[in-house]
């Protein structure tokens, strides 16, 4: 159904067919959804392993077993990737309402890039090369 | 070619916050940004505890004393918090995303319900910490 006038405009959330200049912006909002299912799923069992060696509930040998493993190592890994994309997608929207001198959003998202993928980096380099 | 008629008179957009009256599902929103924003903040120092936790036996004796200063306990509460809130409003848009929940009493009401976990996540987690 096309969106032409007023009249028949009522549907035109059930078939866009002009999808604005971006051309772009439905990849990072499923992506931001994508990486959120991830994060939502393997963030708990991080933080509730903090918080179990913050108890004294685990001591440093028995939490080594749990994230030192090669299962471990490679759930932490797609917890930093999920992790760090949707942290970038969600700064990127923030930034995009707020800051509207290019000026300065060009170099604050060029930063946060930069920054995260930088984090990334050490955090992959901490996990893979703990002695196994 | 389409067009797309545009009101003479500009039309507030989303993010003006000066504009709009303040209200629970538009706080629920702004809420998660803000957490959003704290917990990737949180990455810095969550690399700085893992190192610290998975280095050598003394590193995690340096680690657990930090993590029970004041400073220590303080960073893991609001972040903790922001992580609880988070998660639930994010399910919460997910399930909006997916077409659940739309009217504005449900709006509402899940809005509260998010709220409510995070004030409920302070708190269980505040008595957990200390």
């Amino acid at each position: 159904m096309r969106c032409y006038s007023e009249d028949s405009c009522g549907d035109v959330m059930l078939g866009a067919e002009r999808y604005g200049t971006a051309h772009n912006g439905l990849g990072d909002w499923y992506v931001q959804r994508l990486t959120a299912i991830v994060v939502a799923l393997l963030m708990p069992l991080a933080y509730l392993l903090l918080l179990a060696v913050y108890n004294g509930a685990l001591d440093q040998m028995q939490m080594l077993d749990l994230v030192d493993g090669y299962i471990g190592r490679m759930l932490h890994t797609l917890l930093l990737i999920a992790l760090l994309t949707h942290a970038y997608l969600g700064v990127k929207l923030i930034v995009e309402d707020y800051v509207h001198m290019a000026a300065l959003r060009i170099p604050m998202m060029g930063a946060l890039l930069i920054g995260l993928a930088g984090f990334g980096i050490w955090w992959l380099s901490v996990i893979w090369a703990w002695a196994a | 070619m389409p067009t797309v008629k545009r009101p003479s008179y500009s039309r507030p957009l989303s993010p003006r916050l000066a504009v709009y009256r303040w209200q629970l599902p538009m706080i629920a929103s702004l809420a998660h940004r803000a957490t959003g924003i704290i917990l990737a903040l949180f990455v810095p120092v969550y690399l700085f505890i893992l190192t610290g936790l998975t280095g050598s036996p003394d590193d995690f004796i340096r680690q657990m004393a930090w993590m029970h200063s004041v400073p220590g306990r303080l960073i893991l509460w609001l972040t903790g918090t922001a992580l609880i809130y988070h998660l639930v409003n994010g399910i919460r848009f997910i399930l909006l995303d997916a077409g659940w929940f739309e009217a504005r009493d449900s709006m509402r009401l899940t809005a509260r319900i998010s709220v409510g976990a995070g004030v409920l996540g302070a708190l269980l987690l505040g008595g957990f910490l200390w």
